[in-house]
């Protein structure tokens, strides 16, 4: 090589120069074209929120069948922290692009697995770097306490609705109580009253009476009528 | 001596300059050296162009071993420059190539000779001519003589039938260019080898060449042996030979 | 007024008529040589070849790399400014290699080509033509034509070519640094979206534009370069020969563009 660049250096700048181009070229081709030059696995990311069981070692299923494991955890910081799982998987295993994995337990109390399931409509093949979106997660010890969570909180609910309810039932009865008082107070009212009106009623009975027959009277001499009032005076006066 | 190599017949050009050629003929034969003189724009410096084609707004013809040369097509055209062996005043080195590259070029461009047969070629050419010394440099960092001597080279190696050399010699120290001078000489012994020399000094080249031809205002004004070049008692070239003003060249 | 205005549009449409016929029997007479291609020995192209490929190619490397890196920061810059943050990680590829790779990628290296070798080459041939070593290399009974300008445009098209595929694998790579500073992508999967981005049409466009830049700019070059007959038209001519380039290479993207993706 030495030999050959110190013979003619120009030719070996541009033999360089022409070679360099190609492989990146051939390379990208081959890439593009599906192969990977990482030999019979291939590495793809699982974007997880959490990584609470998963570990290095997590073993990744596809109907059960084993097929892979993680081999690395990052840890993201922007846009906001999350995780990503290197997952190396079997090449000959066909994934596809929109696949979702599943973290689940393989039973109560066994170890976490990542579960791979194929789309009933199938995309493009799973590539080598490709990111797994669109994660199912589903974590017993979680569930768990959101269904206890979640039971607490109904029953603080049903609790304040028996207060409420409870609360609201002497309230009630102190306004029955409270309405029998006033409907005794009007007929006190009522009672106290009774005789007053008896006379009232009586006394309008004589003056429509009077009104009567002063209505009479007036019909017969209406004169006499009107003079009677001045006899009278002057008869109080002169008896004055 | 008998083959014609070269023959212009009845040319006629008008130059943009000015300068113009009239009802020009002449013949060069195999194996002979002729030399054309004549004073500034007496047509000397606008025969080249005819003869190699590079103007074409001419009347007459130009022959070369029989064969009419404004018939030539394209590739012909390039064999038949390619037959000549061209040396002018300006030189005309690839600048960015070294002594050996320009020397090598015609040998690379024509022939099948391999790099290794080609650099002994090229090697012995530069012993002969003495530019051993300067081969791996590039023609800046050359004396005028060794341009010359380069040029002159480049235009001898693919050995070409006719050798035009045009105002090459003048501005050189005799001395420098004897390499030359003295491969001419032994060229010209051989009798299937031409040399059209244009020059200013004709006195100077009598051992070189058998033909002398004087131009005056595009016309032919003398043409004869050497012999007769030193005899002739013609007014253009006796006046030419004095260096005079008087005389039938009017100098403008 | 009208009648000078009528005129002045006249002679300048005459003007460009005769040099377009006069490119045109430039373009022919190379295209003829051509026909005598099978006698030319290739190994009096090769020095020159190797020569202009250094100067075209291996040199202008570090110029059109640093121009690269600062593209395709450029352009991640303003997409991180104007795109939306989040998901952004998976957008950027397909931004990289059409800008980059269709546009930005073939048409900056093309202009930095024009600048540093197309100016050297109409230069080079006017002054080879001013001092006469045109005339002599025709005289010694080389095709000039084909001897100039064939050895020329196989360099810049092996040139161009190469430098695209740099400049674009720069930029990408500079695209990815300044992404960086906003969003986290690892390498790997960065280099698959690109590689998802993009398509074979992608390379062929790259492709023929190269090979289209890579023979305009020196066949106009040279052209340029034989037309000056006096030393002080030698500039004029060179920078001439630098803007119709420009202006043929900007036409002829747009062209190729339309003719892939339109």
């Amino acid at each position: 090589m030495k030999r050959l660049r110190d013979r003619n250096p120009n030719e070996f700048r541009v033999g360089l120069f022409i070679l360099v181009p190609i492989t990146i070229l051939l390379m990208f081709i081959l890439l593009k074209l599906g192969y990977s030059l990482s030999g019979s696995t291939i590495d793809v990311y699982l974007k997880i929120d959490n990584i609470s069981s998963i570990k290095k070692g997590t073993s990744i299923k596809l109907k059960g069948y084993d097929v892979g494991k993680v081999v690395d955890l990052t840890p993201v910081y922007r846009p906001a922290l999350h995780f990503l799982a290197k997952m190396r998987i079997q090449k000959d295993i066909e994934l596809h692009e929109d696949c979702s994995a599943i973290i689940l337990n393989q039973n109560i109390i066994g170890d976490t697995v990542i579960e791979l399931r194929n789309p009933y409509r199938r995309g493009k093949p799973l590539l080598e770097g490709d990111v797994i979106e669109g994660l199912e997660y589903v974590n017993l010890e979680e569930l768990l306490k959101e269904v206890n969570k979640l039971l607490t909180s109904v029953t603080s609910t049903v609790d304040v609705l028996k207060q409420i309810s409870l609360e609201s039932r002497s309230n009630i009865r102190d306004m029955l109580a409270n309405l029998s008082n006033s409907v005794g107070a009007v007929n006190n009212i009522l009672q106290k009253s009774q005789g007053d009106i008896l006379t009232t009623l009586s006394t309008f009975r004589d003056t429509s009476k009077v009104l009567n027959e002063i209505s009479k009277e007036l019909k017969k001499n209406p004169m006499k009528f009107i003079l009677k009032g001045k006899k009278e005076e002057t008869q109080e006066g002169k008896t004055k | 001596m008998t083959r014609k190599l070269l023959e212009l017949k009845n040319i006629s050009y008008k130059a943009k300059s000015g300068i113009h050629l009239d009802n020009l003929s002449f013949d060069i034969m195999h194996g002979e050296s002729t030399l054309i003189f004549g004073p500034e724009e007496s047509g000397i410096s606008e025969l080249f162009d005819i003869i190699i084609k590079v103007t074409k707004d001419y009347e007459g013809e130009v022959f070369y071993k029989d064969k009419n040369i404004g018939q030539f097509r394209h590739q012909e055209l390039l064999e038949y420059k390619k037959d000549i062996g061209y040396v002018h005043g300006n030189y005309g080195l690839l600048s960015n190539m070294t002594v050996k590259q320009n020397i090598a070029l015609p040998l690379d461009y024509h022939t099948d000779l391999s790099e290794e047969e080609v650099e002994i070629f090229v090697e012995t050419v530069a012993v002969l001519l003495k530019l051993t010394h300067c081969l791996d440099e590039r023609p800046f960092d050359l004396t005028a003589s060794e341009i010359l001597r380069t040029a002159f080279a480049r235009s001898i190696v693919l050995d070409p039938d006719l050798l035009y050399i045009e105002h090459a010699f003048e501005n050189h120290c005799r001395m420098n260019i004897k390499v030359i001078i003295e491969f001419l000489r032994e060229r010209s012994l051989r009798n299937d080898k031409s040399l059209i020399l244009i020059n200013y000094s004709p006195e100077n080249y009598i051992d070189l060449v058998d033909k002398y031809i004087m131009l005056y205002d595009g016309r032919i004004v003398f043409q004869g042996t050497t012999e007769n070049f030193l005899s002739t008692d013609n007014p253009y070239v006796v006046q030419y030979k004095k260096n005079s003003l008087e005389g039938p060249i009017v100098i403008s | 007024m009208i009648v000078k205005l009528i005129s002045f549009f006249g002679s300048r449409t005459c003007s460009y008529g005769a040099a377009i016929a006069d490119f045109s029997s430039f373009i022919m007479s190379i295209v003829n040589s051509f026909k005598y291609l099978k006698k030319v020995r290739f190994r009096t192209y090769y020095e020159v070849i190797i020569n202009q490929t250094i100067f075209t190619g291996v040199n202008a490397l570090i110029i059109v790399a640093s121009i690269a890196l600062l593209a395709g920061g450029t352009v991640i810059i303003q997409a991180l400014t104007s795109l939306p943050k989040f998901g952004v990680e998976g957008f950027l590829g397909n931004l990289l290699v059409i800008i980059i790779a269709r546009e930005l990628g073939p048409l900056l290296t093309a202009l930095i080509v024009i600048s540093r070798s197309g100016s050297a080459i109409a230069t080079e041939i006017s002054v080879q033509k001013w001092s006469k070593e045109i005339l002599s290399m025709e005289l010694i009974g080389i095709d000039t034509r084909l001897f100039i300008v064939l050895p020329r445009v196989i360099a810049s098209v092996i040139s161009i070519c190469g430098l695209i595929i740099i400049f674009d694998i720069v930029a990408f790579l500079g695209g990815y640094l300044i992404s960086q500073t906003v969003v986290y992508i690892s390498l790997d999967q960065f280099g698959q979206t690109l590689i998802n981005a993009f398509t074979f049409k992608d390379i062929g466009a790259a492709f023929l534009k190269g090979t289209l830049f890579g023979i305009t700019i020196p066949v106009i070059c040279c052209y340029y370069g034989l037309k000056p007959v006096s030393k002080f038209e030698i500039p004029i001519y060179v920078s001439k020969a630098v803007m119709r380039t420009l202006f043929v290479t900007i036409i002829l993207n747009i062209m190729v563009s339309i003719m892939f993706y339109v």
